[in-house]
């Protein structure tokens, strides 16, 4: 096994409400090595959100630490491209695709053509040659998420953080984009955490699948799905080992809530 | 070049036929205070084409566009550092809700005390009746930002200045340029009337004195100009407008047709 790029240990996450502390977050530990695709998949509202703004250094967690390519976080990290859920609100309307996709990297050491070339290489990545000048709101939603994975591409990040990427386009875009990712992974060679409700899309996607549940929300279970590459949407939906992942991260969920409580307390 | 022309037409017919009718309606006119229309604009070219453009015309848009400029300045500056900190707003924006009460024009007499019949008096007054509509839209406009482009920005380590250009400017820039609209009408009604209080020079000046000699058509003549000169301002706002705001215009065309 490679070196671990992301290290979660005993991340703890309580917010003071009406003087009360609510523990949103309990324990939770994991890790994902270089080049791994982790798929972090819980009920909503089971605080994956929290989380992934921890990874993110968006907020700092209460008690353990987040640590990315040896360092601990306590900021935003250089080495991490962040692609949020809702690709209206992340992408700037007064900026090309061109520009959104050029816009983190003003914050890197890069000449003026480095830039450029990088800009290009990433919306060639993931299909958007022709769009360099449209503007983020002349293209679909598909593409607009497009448009963000290739702004946390050009990032040039060890990892890549994505939340619910594909929550708000409709069902064949998402497949397009989900072999678009497992591409790009590959063809970059970064480490993919996604954070998803999609029980079929973590499987499909996921080298591991990490299942959150309970009160406070911890990791109920870290399942390598085995899966063999490339995956194809109808091929790799057909194998028993897909079907037998599914069932499994189901089960843990369902535990979570209804009849599965007896079970679990 | 072709459609511009098209588009001055069509703006400009029906303003014209009114000239037209006005001409004719008061060619006969023996009224003292309304004279021929003809009379009017004979008056308008002997006056400011352009013989008092330099002594009179010139102060008063010198002291609107300096006053403005400070106005824009500070209210674009300190609506910005008022919107990130909405803590520091809220403590001081019982004071500022007091002080945007009272009307620019107010403070004429007080500042005529203070600093004299001098173009200081007409651009402080300007600066600070126009800069209310311009702060208190951009804090707004600041205030208003999708936190999820702030999320964008802090987790791609945009720096400090980077932020202020690229996401918050131009989020707030509708806003603030809407103000900034405002903020110009009031600056050209506030220019006329410190005019007419104290100065020595200057458009609204001179149509004081008109008024008080009993000069009808050179009267008419002055509100004719300042008709002219609002029109023109607007008119190069919105063009300046369209420009900084082109992103917005085409998406809302875009959005209407859909």
């Amino acid at each position: 096994m490679t070196r671990p790029v992301l290290v979660i240990s005993s991340l703890c996450k309580s917010y003071v409400m009406d003087n009360a502390e609510h523990r949103v977050l309990a324990d939770i530990s994991l890790e994902a090595h270089e080049g791994e695709f982790l798929c972090i998949v819980g009920p909503s509202g089971a605080g994956k959100t929290t989380l992934l703004r921890c990874i993110a250094g968006l907020i700092s967690p209460s008690t353990g630490t987040v640590a990315l390519d040896g360092s601990t976080v306590t900021g935003p990290p250089e080495k991490l491209g962040v692609v949020f859920q809702d690709y209206s609100r992340s992408l700037m309307p007064w900026l090309t695709v061109a520009g959104n996709v050029m816009l983190p990297l003003h914050s890197k050491p890069y000449s003026k053509g480095e830039r450029s070339a990088r800009v290009a290489n990433a919306l060639r990545a993931v299909g958007l040659d022709d769009c360099h000048t449209k503007y983020p709101w002349q293209i679909s939603g598909g593409m607009q998420q497009r448009v963000a994975i290739a702004r946390a591409l050009a990032f040039e990040p060890k990892a890549l953080l994505m939340d619910e990427p594909f929550a708000s386009v409709d069902a064949q875009t998402r497949f397009d984009l989900e072999d678009l990712i497992l591409r790009v992974r590959d063809e970059f060679g970064v480490t993919v955490v996604l954070v998803t409700h999609d029980i079929d899309e973590a499987v499909y996607l996921g080298d591991k699948v990490i299942v959150l549940g309970g009160a406070p929300t911890g990791v109920r279970e870290c399942i390598a799905v085995g899966l063999p590459y490339p995956r194809d949407q109808l091929a790799t939906k057909a194998l028993p080992t897909y079907a037998y992942a599914r069932q499994r991260v189901m089960t843990l969920i369902r535990g979570g809530s209804g009849q599965g409580n007896a079970e679990i307390r | 070049m072709k459609r511009s022309l098209a588009n001055i037409i069509t703006e400009l017919w029906f303003p014209l036929v009114v000239l037209i009718v006005l001409w004719v309606l008061s060619e006969k006119s023996t009224s003292f205070y309304f004279p021929p229309l003809r009379i009017v604009l004979e008056t308008f070219r002997r006056l400011w084409l352009f013989s008092q453009v330099r002594s009179d015309v010139l102060p008063s848009l010198g002291s609107l566009g300096l006053g403005y400029c400070l106005a824009a300045g500070v209210g674009i500056v300190l609506g910005i550092i008022l919107g990130l900190l909405p803590r520091v707003h809220s403590v001081i924006s019982p004071i500022m809700e007091f002080l945007r009460a009272i009307p620019g024009v107010m403070l004429l007499p007080l500042m005529l005390l203070l600093v004299g019949i001098s173009a200081t008096l007409k651009i402080s007054v300007i600066a600070y009746a126009a800069s209310w509509p311009i702060l208190l839209n951009t804090i707004d406009g600041v205030r208003g930002l999708d936190p999820g482009l702030l999320d964008v920005a802090r987790s791609y380590r945009l720096p400090w200045m980077r932020r202020l250009i690229w996401v918050i400017l131009p989020a707030a820039a509708p806003q603030i340029l809407s103000g900034m609209r405002t903020g110009l009408s009031l600056g050209v009604t506030v220019i006329l009337f410190s005019e007419l209080v104290g100065s020595i020079n200057g458009i609204g000046r001179r149509m004081l004195e008109y008024q008080r000699s009993f000069a009808m058509p050179e009267t008419w003549s002055c509100i004719l100009l300042m008709g002219i000169l609002g029109y023109g301002l607007n008119g190069g706002f919105l063009a300046l407008e369209r420009r900084v705001l082109k992103w917005d215009y085409l998406r809302r065309r875009q959005s209407i047709r859909a």
